[in-house]
């Protein structure tokens, strides 16, 4: 039973590391707040079904369509939402960056809703169902599947912050913008590049959402909300932590569903979050 | 503008608003509008409370309550428990009330020590969080009594909608003219200054919360006494938030007008679009949400004192 | 350092506050004690601590060890609202106005809510009247605060601040950036606040006009006294002219 609820919590954990990580990269480096990180989880979501039904590619293989996809929607989402905040004094960004995506959400939703009915959507390929013996725990074999694509994606978006020039200047600039723009480092364009990427994740862990669990026009909330708990229990703008903080999140919920039944298994996560920002706002691992 | 232009200027406000308010107490019974302008009227009274109510907070403290559902929909749960325990309807009405202000004594008050966008995902958290329990505790819908619908027309509930917007709107002047609208004010543009001057952030916050927080409760009752059958599940979806959020901003941020204006824009998209394409409007509401907040950050009140402006500099 | 009691019975008392913000002090076990109806001038270069001696004393901050005592009360740590009450007044470095207020709405905030509030809005709006003609405001009673300019700004803050009616005023560099006339304006109004009563504590880097109003004058460097005395004093202290005076362009 223990050992039941700690490889659920596991596996859950590690896959809300994965819808955590692109918001953790965005308010990391630009300092804001994109509430409609969910609806981008969904769209991608969307991405991977479409794929899937009318080209037949795996959702698993899907992947890096979807990546490239969304990227570009990134970069677009950049161009029209986020760069105009910069008509704001510097103390007014973040809180206009979460209204404005907030429309951004009446937006998305709205026309994902229009685009592809208000059905609920899930994929379900050749494997789905299947199972593995872990560890004398029947995990499913998607699980599996999508823990792997996480410590992929965040194994490579690792090397790219840590290799690359553009990854570097990143993190330069997640530090101190300020700093960075004096050595020369194009803000505006690593805000361009942060933001393709952040929405590129986002679209991964929505491929991941519809082969796991599945989706619908209006539950990007719902992962907006884990991501942003993730984001809490990591310290805001941690990207590193990010992983520890799905897994606490990923445990806890496990242990809520343990202690008072699967309905509550949200509102454990959403209660926690609100004691952690009120008493804790630095995060769970800072010393 | 000198002092008696101002005066004069809000006894005209006053005139206008009277003269309204008479109309849509005449309305009814001067002319034959059939069911449906009734509850769309219903609608719009319900939208100018919810937008005043989470404006007194949003607008006049500057803290975005993401959370409003859920004192509309403790509202609207708690009348139609209280009024199906066979309470009398009005009392049922004003528990909605109390029930909305003790949940925001509960729940509000610690995101109180919250500021900015961690005030906005903290709301936001806890009432979705609500609306799950809610959801598990309640899964069906709710019926009330069958004598309701004998002694509940459409005309007592539009008169009782209209009755509440109106109170509403004489409760939000009277605090916002007050010395109370006065601390708000300064706490908004400047809370360390405000402090230095002997005015508490807190309790002020704690108090227009609060109010803002009764007036969803009762706007909620009174929804609940039209409905008759409610779904609890329905009545805490953060749309309840989002609509009046999306009105207040639009029409324009702390000020009486604003919510009104912003009302009556968004109930008559919304009813031009459900018709034809669902909910549809959200997506042209939201790109205009957008571009009101990046370039008329005060609403469409302002860019209306910019043309009159404008207008009386040309003559 | 032990605080000095210099003349008449201390309104305010300093007693060994301390600072820190990570590993650097800014204030570190400063003493002072101000009498009644003085002006105590506070000096020392950029950085040397006085901003946050001011908001440990006026609760914007609270000090890692020592006491504040004023009035004969204990109100180390207390909010600032409640010091506010207690008869306590500032103004700020980077003038605070409430933006999107008139000038005279700002002021009525202050006879609302200060040390001896007005009991209604009529009757604290009949009280301002008296700090717009006092800093010179009158003829900038509706516009909005926010488009005032710096000399304005900083009426604003000294009336708002007086519309509290304090026993104690503090005042936080007013005359950075005015131009002769204004600075020259700006001691006549201090000179016309001590006759009237007014207890205050100064900081000012403009050294001549400081040293020209204060009663008596502290040197802070670096968050520690390195002098205090009479102006007369201050201006022969070595240390002090090694420490600010030397090195001091501003004035
Ligand atoms: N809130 C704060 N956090 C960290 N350091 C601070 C803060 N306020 C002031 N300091 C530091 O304390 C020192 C003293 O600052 P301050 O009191 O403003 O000096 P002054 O007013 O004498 O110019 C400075 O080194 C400043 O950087
Ligand atoms: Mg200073």
């Amino acid at each position: 039973m223990i050992a039941q609820i700690i490889m659920y919590g596991v596996i859950i954990g590690i896959f809300y590391a994965l819808v955590a990580v692109g918001l953790s990269l965005l308010f990391g480096v630009m300092k804001y707040m994109n509430i409609a990180h969910g609806s981008f989880v969904v769209i991608g979501g969307y991405i991977s079904f479409w794929l899937f039904n009318l080209l037949g590619i795996d959702p698993f293989l899907s992947i890096p369509f979807v990546l490239v996809i969304m990227f570009v929607i990134g970069l677009i989402v950049y161009g029209l939402v986020f760069s105009p905040l910069k008509r704001f004094a510097e103390g007014q960004r973040l809180g206009n960056s979460m209204l404005i995506t907030f429309g951004l959400i009446l937006v998305l939703d709205n026309l994902v809703a229009f685009l592809w009915t208000s059905d609920v959507k899930t994929i379900t390929a050749p494997y789905s169902g299947q199972v593995i013996q872990l560890l004398g725990i029947r995990v499913p074999f998607t699980s599996l599947g999508v823990i792997g694509v996480t410590f992929a994606i965040i194994g490579i978006l690792h090397l790219f912050l840590s290799r690359t020039y553009i990854g570097q200047s990143i993190k330069a600039t997640a530090q101190d913008w300020e700093a960075a723009s004096l050595l020369g480092i194009n803000i505006n364009r690593t805000y361009l590049i942060a933001c393709g990427i952040s929405v590129a994740l986002a679209g991964a862990a929505g491929t991941a959402v519809v082969l796991m669990y599945s989706i619908s026009p209006y539950s990007g909330l719902e992962w907006m909300l884990i991501s942003m708990i993730v984001l809490v229990f990591a310290g805001l703008g941690k990207i590193r932590e990010v992983f520890l903080a799905g897994l606490a999140l990923g445990l806890l919920e496990q242990l809520g569903v343990f202690l008072l039944g699967g309905h509550y298994r949200a509102v454990v996560g959403l209660v926690l979050f609100v004691l952690i920002l009120i008493l804790r706002p630095q995060g769970l691992f800072a010393k | 503008m000198n002092e008696t232009d101002k005066s004069r200027q809000s006894f005209l406000a006053y005139i206008v608003g009277g003269v309204v308010v008479l109309i849509f107490i005449l309305l009814p019974v001067s002319m034959n509008v059939g069911r449906y302008v009734l509850s769309l009227l219903f609608t719009f009274f319900i939208y100018i409370v919810l937008s005043q109510s989470w404006n007194l907070v949003g607008g006049y403290t500057g803290q975005f309550n993401l959370g409003l559902a859920a004192y509309f929909g403790s509202g609207v749960l708690s009348c139609s428990i209280f009024y199906s325990s066979g309470i009398n309807p009005i009392l049922s009405l004003l528990a909605a009330g109390f029930v909305a202000i003790a949940l925001a004594c509960i729940i509000g008050l610690p995101t109180m020590r919250l500021r900015g966008v961690y005030f906005s995902i903290g709301t936001l958290a806890l009432a979705e969080a609500l609306r799950l329990t809610v959801t598990n505790l309640w899964p069906t819908s709710l019926y009330v009594p069958a004598t309701h619908y004998e002694r509940f027309t459409i005309l007592t509930n539009y008169y009782m909608a209209l009755g509440l917007a109106v109170f509403t709107i004489i409760v939000v002047h009277l605090m916002v003219n007050s010395r109370i609208g006065m601390a708000l004010t300064a706490i908004r543009d400047d809370e360390d200054a405000a402090k230095s001057m002997g005015v508490s952030p807190t309790k002020h916050k704690v108090t227009v919360f609060v109010v803002s927080s009764f007036l969803a409760g009762l706007a909620g009752g009174v929804f609940t006494l039209f409905r008759g059958v409610i779904t609890p599940t329905f009545q805490f979806t953060p749309e309840w938030t989002f609509g009046p959020l999306v009105a207040a901003c639009i029409g324009g941020l702390g000020t009486i007008v604003g919510p009104l204006l912003g009302s009556v824009f968004f109930v008559i998209l919304q009813e031009i679009f459900s018709q034809t394409l669902g909910k549809m409007h959200f997506i042209i509401t939201g790109i205009l949400f957008i571009l009101v907040i990046l370039f008329l950050p005060r609403g469409l009140v302002q860019s209306a004192t910019t043309i009159r402006q404008l207008f009386k500099s040309k003559l | 350092m032990e605080a000095k009691v210099i003349f008449g019975m201390p309104i305010l008392e300093v007693d060994c506050v301390r600072k820190s913000f990570g590993g650097l002090t800014a204030v570190n076990d400063v003493s002072c004690a101000v009498p009644e109806g003085k002006i105590f001038g506070l000096i020392g270069p950029n950085g040397s601590g006085k901003t946050t001696l001011f908001n440990l004393i006026t609760g914007f901050m609270k000090p890692n060890s020592g006491k504040v005592r004023f009035d004969g009360e204990d109100i180390t740590g207390v909010q600032a609202q409640r010091i506010c009450k207690a008869g306590i007044a500032r103004t700020f470095q980077l003038s605070k106005p409430f933006g999107t207020m008139t000038v005279f709405d700002n002021i009525v905030v202050g006879r609302l809510y200060g040390n001896e509030p007005a009991r209604s809005l009529k009757r604290a709006r009949s009280e301002s009247e008296e700090y717009m003609l006092l800093t010179g405001l009158e003829n900038k009673r509706r516009v909005t605060a926010g488009t005032l300019g710096l000399v304005d700004r900083r009426k604003l803050e000294v009336a708002r601040a007086l519309a509290t009616r304090p026993k104690m005023l503090f005042l936080d560099e007013m005359m950075a950036g005015l131009n002769h006339r204004e600075i020259e304006d700006a001691m006549v109004l201090l000179r016309n606040l001590k006759n009237a009563g007014m207890t205050m504590m100064v900081v000012e880097h403009i050294m001549k006009a400081l040293l020209a109003v204060s009663d008596h004058v502290m040197v802070l460097c670096t968050g520690r006294k390195i002098a205090e005395g009479t102006p007369k004093e201050i201006v022969c202290n070595e240390q002090v002219i090694e420490a600010y005076l030397g090195e001091d362009h501003d004035a």
